[in-house]
């Protein structure tokens, strides 16, 4: 009997979404490190509890 | 103190990933108790010597009493009680005030650390309880002192879950699990993810919420009334992404380190009653919750107090649980309003579920498959949640109060 994980079918991602998938990444990478240097930004709030 | 949003705690990701990857089976714990220890010492290091002077002198000795099973179920009572009236006092303002005395002490000494108290407390709390049952029950597996160290202190989640269990926790430690593309593909999204929930969404939609504390009242007292439902909207909106937003980033961590903590967070907003909100909002305290309170006191009351009343016993069960998870956020009126108002809600809906089943059958499956009936479901479910959110964000009954007749009267 093969593996559960061997049976698993694997869909390949075509490769312009894995390019347009890293450039949301990236974008999303910049507006952290943009948004990040406000001063308003508080603790997270479960970090209260 | 913001340790995920600090680039040194990337750093000690980064070196833990390394050396976790390289490391054998039998030194992973090793690494991972070490990264965990110092990422404390780090970002808490005071408040790190009282919890692990704790971890040593209490839990680890007590859970390794209860793994022996040979004990009085009185001591196991007394110690969760001990260690639940602990963390209480510990939220109290006489320990507050004597906390702050003590490290303004060691500042004048000249060190500089930070005198952040309670950090991660009420979680080690919740963590060091299930050990604890666990034990007792069984469950646990061998414990043993590095192990119990690296699940009470495990840095990813350490200040505010998800809340593991030890055994599971110590199967992903023990197992080889290999970090590859696909994990290091996947951690990147989740933790980018997070951070971008974080800062980019939840942080801008502080300008729209009431801020917390003193001056809650003053800037509500200044606001109109569209301003108010607006600032309703915000915090629901906020601290789904706000605390989502933590959790993607300790998933994301603890996959690079080998671990895969359990989720917290399925979409909670498309819920379409307040059985599968819970079923989808802070899942791991939610579990925790029906697996160690709501259960164990629901057989206990179906056999003893309310025996034979089966429906008063999962009422009492439901009421005690939602409120200790209120008080659990903090020893406040307002917090236990809040925790009641999801008891009786989730109370009221398996009764309408329940009924429903026996008496209009139709109905329900009716309701269930249409999409004008899902949609309605969904939003006043969310707008129920965001309702106990207001004594939920509000510093006191008074100011809960105050904002929802601001939103129910008229003016500019």
């Amino acid at each position: 009997m093969p593996e559960p994980e061997a049976i698993k079918p694997t869909i390949e991602r075509p490769f312009w979404l894995s390019v347009l998938r890293w450039m949301v990444w990236l974008a999303m990478l910049v507006m952290v490190i943009a948004f990040a240097s406000r001063s308003h930004g508080g603790a997270f709030i479960y970090q209260n509890f | 103190m913001n340790e995920q949003l600090s680039p040194i705690f990337y750093c000690v990701v980064a070196l833990a990933a390394i050396l976790s990857f390289a490391a054998s089976e039998s030194r992973r714990q090793a690494v991972l108790l070490i990264a965990s220890l110092a990422a404390g010492v780090i970002f808490y290091p005071l408040w790190l010597a009282v919890l692990f002077v704790v971890a040593l002198a209490a839990v680890f000795p007590l859970a390794r009493l209860f793994e022996t099973r040979r004990f009085s179920a009185a001591v196991l009572w007394i110690s969760v009680l001990a260690m639940t009236a602990t963390l209480f006092a510990a939220r109290s303002e006489v320990f507050a005030q004597f906390w702050s005395a003590s490290t303004q002490k060691i500042h004048r000494i000249g060190t500089n650390v930070s005198p952040a108290a309670l950090i991660g407390t009420s979680y080690f709390v919740l963590r060091a309880l299930a050990l604890w049952f666990d034990a007792a029950k069984g469950k646990s597996g061998t414990v043993a002192l590095p192990r119990v160290l690296t699940y009470l202190f495990f840095f990813p989640t350490f200040v505010s879950g998800p809340i593991d269990r030890y055994a599971r926790f110590q199967q992903d430690v023990a197992t080889s699990r290999p970090v590859n593309f696909n994990t290091v593909d996947e951690a990147l999204w989740r933790g980018v993810l997070g951070l971008f929930k974080k800062v980019v969404l939840a942080d801008t939609l502080i300008e729209l919420c009431l801020p917390p504390g003193a001056e809650f009242l003053p800037r509500l007292n200044a606001m109109s009334t569209g301003q108010t439902w607006l600032a309703f909207y915000a915090y629901a909106a906020r601290i789904y992404l706000d605390f989502s937003g933590y959790s993607d980033v300790a998933i994301a961590v603890a996959m690079l380190l080998g671990v895969r903590v359990p989720e917290n967070f399925n979409l909670p907003y498309l819920a379409r009653n307040i059985t599968d909100f819970w079923k989808r909002w802070h899942i791991s305290l939610s579990e925790w919750l029906r697996d160690y309170v709501f259960l164990p006191l629901g057989v206990n009351f179906s056999r003893g107090i309310f025996k034979g009343k089966s429906l008063a016993a999962g009422c009492a069960a439901a009421l005690i649980a939602f409120a200790l998870c209120g008080l659990w956020h903090g020893l406040a009126l307002n917090f236990l309003i809040w925790g009641l108002m999801h008891g009786v809600w989730v109370f009221a809906h398996k009764l309408y579920s329940d009924t429903g089943k026996r008496s209009f059958p139709g109905w329900l499956t009716w309701s269930r498959g249409n999409p004008a009936a899902t949609a309605l479901a969904i939003a006043l479910t969310f707008h129920g949640v965001a309702f106990t959110w207001i004594w939920f964000s509000a510093p006191d009954v008074h100011a809960a109060v105050a904002m929802i007749s601001k939103m129910l009267t008229v003016s500019k």
